[in-house]
């Protein structure tokens, strides 16, 4: 079998490098590009300048994204690991874009070092998050993901006020390859260069990370310090390549889990394929849209291509990716559970009741701060007020479902990609629908979402619903949305406002009906997912238990992930796709002392209602007349609860 | 919650809020010129973006509120929009309250605002003026909304004091530009987004329009989108064959550093323009506006551009002194 496998990799190896060399001659035919326009500008100064940098740009940032991501997978151990998952794409990006508002003198210093700077200030975070969890892999890629949208929620709101001024932001956050000189390529090879042989120098420490902690323990080799310095690694790779290109994210997981489809299984083999197919993957990408961006007029960046044909390339290679089965429920914020239950829920009810009235009496207006319960106050402010509450409700039930049958602490229905999928129903609405009304965009929305649902079914149903497959699912598709999203703002589209005032999760286009409309598919959701409580109780103690138990796992998984996909329609229509809330209620609610899944479901409903409202009504007031979306306020508000109860834990 | 949970939260909270630099203003921003607007007639209309509110100030009328007016006063400038206006809120979602207590007799607005119209149909009437798209002339289209905004006003002969204005303006610059030079050189018109990325401004834009009513060549042929601009990247220049006279336009504002990053770019040196020394910087104009924008965009244009040609090719009669990029008035 040794043998077997061994042939094996060899023509896939062979197949790789082949397929390299006919890259490397292919791109040489464009205009019979003499091989000396490489170190001389004479004969063919675009190809000097141009071509042939961009294409060694392409092969050492797929590279380095490779190298990122395999180290990162390694530390973390968890094949959802991307260099984008601790935040610092979108560290560098925010530092980049207050950079550019509040001091652009700074900038001047070089945009590199500040986009390095925002990224490994977005590390320092999670792991300051992680560390007394001794940086478990859970632990950390939780905190990554709370980082990467709370980064994300703030650089939307500087996005929302300032679109004109960081025009120039969204073409660097949608990854151009575009090269006018060798000024960046010398300024990234170096520092690629001293990766590498720091990488040399940790590589023997780093395959232990493969063992359990208490083994690499008594091995000698101290276990926190290791991880450190692998993510430092990985990050400031990351945090180069990306500050001179933009964001290009999806090479950094995709090439590994090529590399690992291809059959490489220890960290040496993966390390020198990985960096291999993820130059291929963004070189020959980067080809094909040079050909193609010319025709358009329009900017074609690699960027956000390579994460929407990353997105489909994903979704084929699920079915053969063979990934751990099932996940012991480890990892868990908080087993705290409160004495008295229900007297919580009635304590948090009257919290709600309190909120709902300050939000509709207390506002701002011409003349200052008011306490006004008029009519004519009250018809803008009920609407939004309700709305709020309901995608609230809806959201925190979504993610209780979600998480507590996946028993992953990282689930939330943004993960899903249900979400996504309404979102880019919307966007393309939007776009290409001159005079679309509200009612165009719920159905397109609801379509959006039903796609993206069937997609997810149709993908997981043969695999059981195993959680790291829907996860990955829910990854690819958040990919391809945000792929379109960024190709939209890169391209200056004064329509770009608009689409970003949607996705941000805003209220504003709530009318009375749907608010109460709203409403009440919340509360009868309440109802529903209710009665399926028990469903959640057993499901996390393992398929053998629950069948054990008389409970057909598949069957329930498939009913809870429809309700799921409705749940999360609902509410993206109500409030945006921005669906933070999804994942942080039911935390709330856990780190608060509910445990059981009825507990659990009421609980983070009445939670998921209360941040919305409070968000909701922040958001009109903080900054009056502008206005914050809600979905962005429960964002910086819930995160730094969020944050500060992950540090609590032990 | 403990106390110390709660300071903690209301620590960060109180940073992130004084951290966010939401009114920043970018340090290129167009210094107001002008001065002239001061005794605007007060009305009860409203404008939700700024192409709307500036035909409203090129009519002599003063909106009762504007969409983002410190953007307004930033981006558009000129004219110069009151401080007394009221501020709405973001463009796209105008605050609905405030709006219901200013209760303005129509607002104003462009056509991809439209998801909203259910929300505002309470407030007040509407008007949707269709502004910028690749379906008809640019030029007739803007016309056509100035006459309509002058008519909602009680004002159209207030309109056709604009468009004569406008088109006087057109008159002069061609006039002055023939005077120049027997055959104006064709030209380019970029705004730099970073180092490496710029829009080129072609067909369907405000640009594309003076240019077209001055008698000028656009070199560039791609296709632009509806608001008449491509993105494109230094490459993408130099891969087309410029005329040896081409001038090259860069409207401010210029993104820091972009000048220092070009120094180094070898692509950026051999465009023929820059070889040739005929890149002619002209301070920002807002790329999407109306008829008092088109006016501003054809004098900075134009002056540049003659100039620029007296500078170059000095006529016999009267020698000019150097090159000298600045505005005469």
């Amino acid at each position: 079998m040794n043998n077997t496998m061994k042939r094996h990799r060899w023509l896939l190896n062979g197949g790789l490098l082949l397929s390299l060399i006919v890259l490397v001659a292919q791109t040489l035919a464009p205009s019979q590009a003499p091989l000396t326009s490489l170190w001389s500008a004479q004969a063919a100064p675009l190809l000097h300048y141009s071509w042939w940098p961009r294409l060694f740009m392409a092969l050492l940032v797929g590279a380095s994204l490779g190298v990122a991501g395999v180290l990162m997978q390694q530390v973390l151990r968890n094949p959802l690991a991307t260099p984008l998952t601790l935040g610092v794409s979108s560290g560098a990006s925010l530092a980049l874009m207050s950079a550019t508002l509040m001091a652009p003198s700074v900038l001047l210093i070089g945009r590199e070092w500040i986009a390095t700077l925002g990224g490994f200030a977005a590390m320092g975070l999670v792991l300051m998050l992680a560390w007394r969890r001794q940086l478990a892999p859970v632990v950390v890629v939780l905190a990554g993901l709370v980082i990467n949208l709370y980064a994300g929620a703030l650089s939307l709101v500087l996005l929302l006020f300032n679109q004109e001024a960081l025009s120039g932001m969204m073409v660097w956050g949608a990854g151009s390859m575009a090269q006018n000189g060798w000024h960046d390529l010398n300024f990234l090879w170096p520092r690629l260069l001293g990766s590498v042989l720091v990488l040399l120098l940790l590589y023997r420490a780093l395959n232990l990370l493969e063992l359990d902690d208490a083994s690499i323990k008594s091995l000698g080799v101290p276990v926190r310090p290791l991880r450190l310095a692998g993510l430092g690694l990985a990050v400031f790779i990351t945090a180069c390549s990306v500050s001179v290109v933009g964001v290009i994210g999806f090479v950094g997981l995709a090439a590994p889990a090529l590399a690992r489809l291809t059959g490489a299984r220890t960290l040496g083999q993966r390390l020198w394929q990985a960096p291999l197919l993820g130059a291929l993957l963004l070189a020959v990408t980067d080809q094909l849209l040079q050909a193609l961006g010319h025709l358009t007029g329009q900017l074609m960046a690699t960027g956000a291509i390579t994460a929407m044909i990353g997105a489909p390339l994903l979704l084929w290679l699920l079915p053969r990716l063979s990934l751990p089965a099932s996940r012991p429920s480890s990892g868990d914020a908080s087993e705290y559970r409160h004495r008295h239950p229900r007297r919580l829920h009635l304590l948090i009810l009257i919290l709600l009741i309190i909120a709902m009235v300050l939000a509709l009496g207390w506002g701002q207006l011409t003349a200052g701060w008011q306490w006004s319960l008029a009519p004519e106050a009250l018809t803008w402010r009920w609407p939004r007020m309700l709305g709020a509450a309901a995608g609230g409700i809806l959201l925190a039930l979504a993610g209780t479902v979600i998480q507590r049958m996946t028993a992953n602490p990282m689930a939330s229905p943004e993960v899903l990609g249900i979400s996504s999928g309404s979102a880019m129903g919307l966007m393309l609405t939007l776009l290409f629908w001159r005079g679309a009304t509200t009612s165009s965009l719920i159905i397109a929305g609801t379509l959006g979402a039903l796609i993206a649902l069937g997609l997810l079914v149709a993908l997981n149903r043969r695999h059981d619903f195993q959680p790291a497959r829907l996860l990955l699912t829910g990854v690819a598709m958040a990919a391809l949305f945000d792929g379109l999203r960024t190709l939209v703002l890169a391209n200056g589209d004064p329509r770009g406002q608009q689409i970003l005032a949607w996705i941000s999760g805003s209220t504003y286009y709530l009318s009375p009906t749907s608010a109460i409309t709203a409403m009440m598919l919340a509360l009868l959701m309440l109802g529903i997912t209710l009665l399926l409580a028990r469903w959640l109780d057993i499901m996390p103690l393992g398929s053998a238990t629950a069948s054990a138990l008389g409970l057909g796992m598949t069957q329930a998984r498939l009913t809870l992930l429809l309700l799921v996909a409705l749940l999360t329609a609902v509410a993206t229509l109500m409030v945006g796709p921005l669906s933070f809330v999804g994942l942080l209620a039911p935390h709330m609610a856990r780190l608060m002392g509910w445990s059981r899944g009825r507990d659990h479901l009421l609980g983070a409903a009445l939670m998921g209602a209360v941040l919305m409202v409070v968000a909701d009504w922040l958001g009109r007031q903080l900054l009056f007349p502008q206005e914050l979306p809600a979905g962005i306020v429960a964002t910086l508000i819930g995160g730094l609860y969020f944050m500060w109860g992950l540090k609590r834990s032990q | 919650m403990t106390y110390r949970s709660y300071r903690f939260i209301t620590r960060l909270l109180c940073l992130l809020i004084f951290s966010l630099p939401i009114n920043a203003v970018a340090a290129e921003a167009p210094a107001p010129t002008d001065t002239t607007n001061t005794r605007l007639k007060p009305t009860r209309l409203v404008a939700l973006n700024w192409t709307l509110a500036e035909t409203m100030v090129g009519l002599g009328y003063q909106p009762l509120g504007v969409g983002n007016l410190r953007g307004y006063q930033q981006w558009v400038a000129e004219p110069r929009m009151p401080d007394q206006v009221h501020d709405l809120g973001l463009r796209i979602q105008p605050n609905l309250e405030l709006l219901a207590t200013l209760n303005p007799d129509a607002i104003l607005m462009p056509a991809f605002y439209e998801p909203m119209l259910d929300r505002l149909r309470p407030v007040a009437p509407f008007k949707v003026y269709k502004l910028y798209s690749t379906e008809t002339d640019l030029w007739h289209r803007l016309q056509a909304v100035t006459r309509d905004v002058a008519q909602r006003l009680h004002d159209p002969s207030a309109a056709d004091q604009l468009i004569h204005q406008t088109d006087a303006t057109f008159k002069y610059w061609r006039q002055q530009l023939a005077q120049a030079a027997s055959e104006p050189p064709p030209v380019l018109i970029v705004q730099f987004m970073d180092a490496r990325h710029m829009r080129v401004f072609a067909k369907h834009g405000l640009y594309q329009l003076v240019l077209d009513q001055l008698g000028l060549r656009n070199v560039w042929d791609i296709p632009t989108n509806g608001w008449g601009f491509s993105m494109a990247s230094i490459d993408e220049l130099a891969q087309k064959s410029l005329p040896a006279e081409t001038r090259l336009i860069i409207v401010d504002p210029m993104p820091l550093g972009v000048k220092e990053r070009l120094q180094h770019s070898g692509l950026w040196q051999l465009l023929r323009p820059v070889q040739q020394q005929h890149v002619l910087n002209i301070p920002a104009v807002w790329s999407f506006g109306s008829l008092p924008s088109v006016q501003r965009f054809t004098r900075l244009l134009g002056a540049a551009l003659v100039n620029d040609l007296a500078a170059t090719n000095p006529p016999k009669t009267a020698a000019r002194p150097q090159p000298d990029n600045a505005i005469s008035p």
